[in-house]
């Protein structure tokens, strides 16, 4: 009985695996710039991918599995080749950890599918990372004074480290995002909160937009709507 | 002319009896078996020679059919290669290649039990991807294989050798066209250390 056990553990791991055209290889290519543009040496990025199309928000979905990594090289270029997953729906996310040794924050770039390979390969634009000491926080608490008004757009229009980022938005992870609460924003910089607020009385979309500055210190922002 | 007809009749007997004779001696079905270690060694700039650590791998052989020097023979090599450069294979732990294989051999006689063995062949390939416990996937092509052995009889039925491959392998391969013969060919030179059964 107990064989029993561990066999069906070991079929559910292999049944669990996702399967690879080995005779097809993506390649996805990028580069590593700080906030000055200068490149970035020596920063780990890792692939992961997941057979839960664009319901995976993030690295680390239990339906998947790194496949590559790779290491910046000095004029901060990247390049991953892997193969490609044999499933019928999957998609990619570029993830970095948070760096101790090097001080950048996280990133991930998530939602990537097989139609934004360009004969078989993927070009993204420059990724721009932060230090810890180049960020602080911008949080906004939500103040609802009326139950006829209802948020249904948040923004911020500045320099913004946006650590998540969806490479194909799509209605159910926009309306994820736009609810968007908290955002690490540059230090020292004038920015604009966008946000709209639909009116059931009036039934019209009101659009707001307010001008901040951020110095170095967070800010508790209160949106009353 | 009743004699000269036994003539003939023994004549046309002893012509079909000499053709007979002759073909038995150039064509054979006797089997023999070789085993061998292999070292290969990449060459040139691609997958296998970059991004991979070869190991020594084995190979088996046996003739089919021999006719007069040249002799046929099917074989499997297997060897394993372990994954160096994971930023362009993937997060994979080693590669299974295998070869099956038909070649014909030329038998020369260099000097009493020396025999010089040149020889040409074409393989179907079987690239098994695999970590710990993991299948990941398979990577199919063909192969041509171009060498010589030396072998030395040491009684009528055993034999050793060493052997020199030069070996091309044509991968099957969907990429962007940049990388298409870094992912599709190899060229490797082999060199082999066996024994042979007859």
């Amino acid at each position: 009985m107990k064989n029993c056990i561990v066999l069906f553990f070991v079929f559910s791991f292999y049944s669990c695996s996702i399967p690879y055209d080995l005779e097809t290889r993506y390649i996805i290519e990028t580069k590593l710039v700080d906030s000055n543009g200068n490149a970035i040496a020596n920063e780990e990025f890792s692939i992961y991918v997941s057979t839960n199309e664009s319901k995976t928000l993030f690295y680390g979905n239990s339906n998947g599995e790194t496949i590559s990594s790779s290491i910046s090289d000095k004029n901060g270029f990247i390049k991953m080749i892997f193969p490609k997953p044999d499933v019928q729906n999957f998609s990619l996310s570029l993830n970095s950890e948070n760096n101790n040794v090097t001080g950048y924050l996280s990133k991930n770039i998530f939602n990537i599918k097989p139609e934004n390979f360009v004969d078989y390969k993927l070009v993204l634009d420059e990724i721009k990372l932060a230090k810890y000491d180049e960020i602080t926080n911008f949080d906004i608490e939500l103040n609802q004074v009326t139950q006829n008004k209802e948020l249904r757009k948040i923004e911020v229009i500045g320099q913004v480290y946006t650590q998540n980022e969806n490479l194909n938005p799509d209605l159910d992870l926009e309306n994820y995002y736009d609810l968007q609460t908290y955002f690490s924003l540059f230090k020292n910089q004038n920015f604009t909160l966008k946000y709209s607020v639909f009116n059931y009385t009036t039934m019209t979309l009101e659009e707001n937009i307010v001008n901040l500055s951020i110095t170095d210190q967070p800010i508790n922002y209160t949106l009353t709507y | 002319m009743k004699n000269n007809i036994l003539l003939v009749l023994l004549l046309i007997s002893q012509s079909f009896y000499c053709q007979e004779s002759n073909q038995v001696k150039k064509v054979s079905f006797e089997n023999y078996f070789r085993f061998n270690l292999v070292l290969p060694f990449q060459t040139g700039n691609h997958s296998l020679a970059n991004d991979f650590n070869s190991n020594i791998g084995v190979n088996a052989n046996l003739s089919l059919v021999s006719f007069e020097e040249f002799s046929f023979n099917m074989g499997y090599e297997f060897s394993q290669y372990r994954v160096t450069n994971f930023s362009n294979i993937g997060a994979i732990d080693y590669m299974n290649f295998s070869v099956i294989y038909g070649e014909i051999d030329y038998d020369i006689t260099v000097y009493n039990n020396l025999k010089l063995i040149p020889n040409i062949g074409y393989g179907y390939v079987r690239n098994n991807y695999k970590s710990s416990g993991r299948k990941f996937g398979v990577q199919e092509g063909t192969e041509i294989r171009l060498g010589t052995m030396l072998n030395y009889n040491f009684t009528k039925t055993f034999s050793t050798f060493v052997g020199f491959n030069y070996i091309f392998t044509n991968l099957n391969i969907n990429t962007n066209k940049e990388y298409e013969d870094y992912f599709g060919k190899a060229n490797r030179f082999q060199v082999s250390l066996g024994i042979k059964f007859q």
